[in-house]
């Protein structure tokens, strides 16, 4: 029976869908962050499958990808202590994981893209980290904007030299933005000729410009009636802004020329997504941060921090990513059904490690349900998942629906069983207390251990 | 029914782990719900108890009917032998699987014994049904015919039990049809020099045993019976033997030049080479296993050579398509076999001796002619289909490209090899038919 099928039998896949909603309420009955952890990942596993596409796509999941991040990185920085924050964590990866059940294991292809889209905006969050620290030193958000301003000096020197600085930023962004980025082959010749006559054009303009502004300045000595007109001039606020905003977006423009410059000369391919990649992680970090600072008003400190653990996060993000590619490539990655199991374990574990001393009271009931139905969750996930990747493999995801019901059923019901009986055996334990400690309740484990392997050999 | 195998799948292990896990856990961290939780796992050991190797009856039957254009949707009599058909044409296998037990089977795997040389082109020649005493399930596939006789396997089926940890495994035997013969009617004529001592379906210019008409020459002692021309025998007393065009079996690989200078095109708003040339050898590859030729894929890129290996079956074409599909994105080379280091000289000592070999490639550089020339100077039959990106250029830098592609293109032909020079405006059908006809029509 050879192979024909990667892909899980739908009816298995809706079982193991089920199984993570069954397991998430519960684990949201303890920790109600995990609630806020599903978005984090269904928004992660959208960008992921986003990628995958057109440029636009691409676009769209590069910006969504750092967006996520930061909202991951906010909720569980407000999740107060680290039994929420890993709650929130849990929360994030079973969706992910689902998604991974429901659309398929990423591709190479969509992996490595992620892997682009997560380096760069790691840089991009990093500086805009140091750009917050910067905003912070320079004494606030106005502050740091009147020092852009004017970063060239004030009086007429200080104004000569922006206009000199943005002219400069101008020409660079019309030599360096690539000539293939907004023409075609075979009208290369007279993209030059508009090019350069428009590069002659902000030249003299420049030339024309700093002479007015210089004959002014000369004339004002001569005749004192000129001063007020120099000085409106060379104090406005509006002409430095101008200048500023002109500078930065031509700068901006070179950046990413120059980015999309290297990845092109890199492959030469006609589908290469760099620049889609770096439009949308660009816009993804930008926005974010400039409703935090400008919008929002959350403390430069605290946007700091948050971007500086973005940038990290996103860092170790594409790492990931990359190795994941070469896992994907050989074939050799983790069933997504599997990542279900382990998140929903996980949950199971991290709720019933919270709880030290198990009591006859509502806390500890809550505990009980978020601990054992996630961990019998994750026990069917395993068990239904290890089946339907058998099912794919011997016969196709197309298998009829009946035998996955019967064993959805089947193993739906030995989990099932098994939670009222530990849930009875744990009140037992509480009553019992302090007589049957943690050891005690152990030793009844073994025991029970002891009685179904004596069984089975019997069988045997 | 033959061979029953039983396999008890030690399905307990992962949960006794998992038992052992929890409560190692609940025991360090002082967790009395992590020590009660380490009791679920156990739940599925004593499941895996219960598994039991219960004998399970079952009675396969087939019924083939062919879809011919002579004989639409014709039913061949049940046990009179393989059913005939013509090549090209599709058959639609029933294959009803019936419990003949008592117990009702939850979970019965059935696997046709499909011909490996018939690729199924609709339906699933595979089932897992759940099966009531009595009840029957029906598996519906169609095959397409190709030329010879092809006889049907037993079907393989494997039963597991409600606990999943009991499989029985065993052939069974199938009533009904169980072989097609498909004769062409117009067939081949040959492709060049490209083949093997070995018989096939491509005709020679040797004399031999074939179906074509080919010499007629003295008798010698030791020629078979029917090879004598009889009528001549008849007319003038001399007995003169009659040969045909011996067939012989050759293999085709379609080489695609993935490099990265193939992901030129003319324009941004026209395809690159890379995507021509494999859009073309897929297609190709799809027409020669279609009319039975061994065909494989090679993808050459930069210090790399990816390859699939000339067959017809499946699973060929599914690494084939992957092979090509990767070859489209830029920098990404696709999972299959591949060897690193200069790829024209890894092709040439990987490739069959009898190998027809398809280049697709722009001829933008001079790599591909030096492969050309290469595997000319070895004997390989090479045809060459190339892509033009350099037609219609406005600027110099293009146009020179184009003069330059024009003399390699030249240079080419003069090794012998046949080269296409595919214009954007030509149709791609056109182009495959002028060349890949050459082996399959002539």
């Amino acid at each position: 029976m050879s192979p024909p099928d990667h892909r899980l039998p739908t009816t298995i896949a809706r079982g193991l869908v089920l199984a993570a909603l069954v397991g998430a309420l519960a684990l949201a009955v303890s920790q109600p962050i995990v609630a806020a952890g599903v978005p984090i990942g269904l928004g992660l596993a959208v960008a992921v499958g986003a990628v995958d596409g057109s440029d636009r796509r691409v676009a769209v999941g590069a910006a969504l990808l750092p967006i996520v991040v930061l909202a991951g990185i906010a909720t569980v920085g407000l999740a107060g202590t680290p039994v929420a924050g890993l709650s929130a964590v849990v929360g994030a990866t079973l969706a992910t994981a689902v998604c991974g059940v429901v659309i398929g294991q990423p591709t190479p292809v969509a992996l490595m893209r992620t892997g682009g889209a997560a380096l760069c905006a790691s840089v991009l969050a990093g500086g805009s980290a140091l750009v917050a620290i910067g905003i912070e030193t320079a004494g606030g958000t106005q502050a740091a904007l009147v020092a852009a301003l004017w970063l060239t000096g004030d009086g007429i020197s200080g104004l000569l030299v922006a206009l000199v600085v943005a002219a400069a930023a101008i020409v660079a962004v019309l030599f360096v933005v690539p000539p293939a980025a907004v023409t075609v082959p075979s009208r290369y010749d007279s993209y030059v000729t508009s090019r350069n006559a428009l590069a002659t054009l902000v030249t003299v303009a420049t030339v024309i410009a700093i002479g007015g502004l210089s004959i002014l300045t000369i004339g004002s000595v001569l005749v004192p009636a000129l001063e007020p007109v120099v000085e409106a001039v060379t104090g406005s606020a509006a002409v430095r802004g101008l200048l500023a905003a002109v500078t930065g977006a031509a700068l901006l423009g070179v950046a990413m020329a120059v980015v999309a410059r290297s990845v092109w000369r890199q492959t030469g391919g006609r589908r290469n997504a760099a620049v889609a990649i770096v439009a949308g992680s660009l816009s993804g970090v930008g926005l974010p941060f400039g409703a935090a600072i400008g919008v929002v008003g959350i403390g430069t400190t605290t946007v700091a921090t948050l971007f500086g653990a973005a940038a990290a996060v996103l860092g170790v993000g594409w790492l990931v990513a990359w190795l994941y590619e070469g896992v994907v490539g050989r074939s050799e990655a983790t069933n997504p059904e599997t990542a279900v199991a382990a998140a929903l374990a996980a949950g199971g574990v991290v709720s019933g490690a919270s709880v030290d001393t198990a009591t006859l009271g509502l806390e500890t009931g809550r505990a009980g349900v978020a601990t054992f139905v996630p961990i019998a969750a994750a026990l069917f996930a395993y068990d239904v998942g290890r089946y339907g990747r058998t099912l794919a493999r011997e016969i196709g995801s197309e298998a009829s629906r009946r035998p996955q019901l019967v064993r959805l059923g089947w193993s739906g019901g030995v989990a099932a069983v098994g939670v009222p009986v530990g849930a009875l055996g744990m009140a037992g334990a509480t009553v019992l207390a302090p007589t049957l400690s943690v050891p005690a309740t152990a030793g009844v484990i073994v025991a029970v251990a002891a009685v179904v392997g004596g069984t089975w050999v019997l069988v045997r | 029914m033959t061979d029953r195998t039983v396999d008890r799948f030690a399905d307990g292990d992962w949960a006794v782990a998992a038992t052992v896990a929890l409560a190692g856990l609940g025991i360090t961290v002082g967790s009395q719900l992590l020590v009660a939780a380490a009791t679920l796992p156990l739940w599925y050991v004593a499941a895996a108890v219960l598994g039991s190797d219960r004998s399970t009856m079952v009675r396969v039957r087939r019924r083939v009917t062919v879809h011919d254009a002579s004989s639409e949707g014709v039913d061949a009599d049940e046990g009179e032998g393989p059913i005939p058909a013509s090549p090209g044409a599709t058959a639609t296998v029933r294959t009803t699987v019936r419990n003949a037990g008592s117990e009702t089977v939850v979970d019965l795997r059935v696997v046709d014994g499909v011909p490996d040389a018939l690729p199924v082109v609709s339906g699933s020649p595979r089932a897992c049904e759940t099966l009531e005493p009595l009840e029957t399930a029906t598996l519906e596939y169609e095959v397409e015919l190709r030329r010879g006789e092809h006889a049907f396997d037993d079907a393989t089926v494997r039963t597991r039990d409600l606990t999943g940890t009991v499989a029985e495994t065993w052939t069974a035997g199938v009533e009904g049809d169980d072989a097609l013969h498909c004769s062409p009617t117009v067939e081949t004529v040959p492709p060049g020099d490209g083949t093997n001592e070995y018989a096939g379906e491509v005709p020679t210019d040797e004399g031999g045993s074939g179906l074509e008409f080919h010499a007629v020459r003295e008798y010698e002692p030791g020629d078979p019976v029917r090879a004598i021309d009889w009528r001549r025998y008849a007319g003038t007393r001399e007995l003169a033997t009659v040969e045909y065009r011996a067939e012989r079996s050759t293999r085709i690989v379609c080489v695609v030049d993935a490099r990265p200078n193939q992901f030129r095109a003319a324009t941004t708003e026209r395809v690159p080479a890379v995507e021509r040339s494999a859009d073309a050898a897929g297609r190709a590859f799809e027409a020669l296993v279609a009319a039975g030729h061994p065909t494989g894929i090679v993808g050459i890129y930069e210090q790399r050579l990816t390859s699939v290996p000339p067959g017809t079956g499946p699973a060929t074409r599914q690494e084939a398509t992957a092979l090509l599909d990767a070859m489209r994105v830029p920098g990404y080379v696709a999972a299959a076999r591949s060897q690193t280091g200069d790829p024209s000289a890894a092709l040439l000592r990987s490739l069959p001796g009898d190998a027809q070999v398809y280049l697709f490639s722009s001829f933008v550089d001079d790599d591909p002619l030096e492969l050309v020339e290469a595997l000319r100077a070895r004997g390989y039959d090479v045809r060459v289909v190339s892509p033009d990106v350099t037609a219609d250029a406005a600027d110099t830098a293009t146009r020179l490209t184009a003069l330059e592609r024009g003399t390699r293109l030249a240079r080419a032909r003069a090794t012998g090899a046949r080269v296409l020079d595919w214009d954007r405006e030509r149709s791609l059908g056109v182009v495959l038919r002028t060349v890949v006809g050459e082996v399959t029509t002539g």
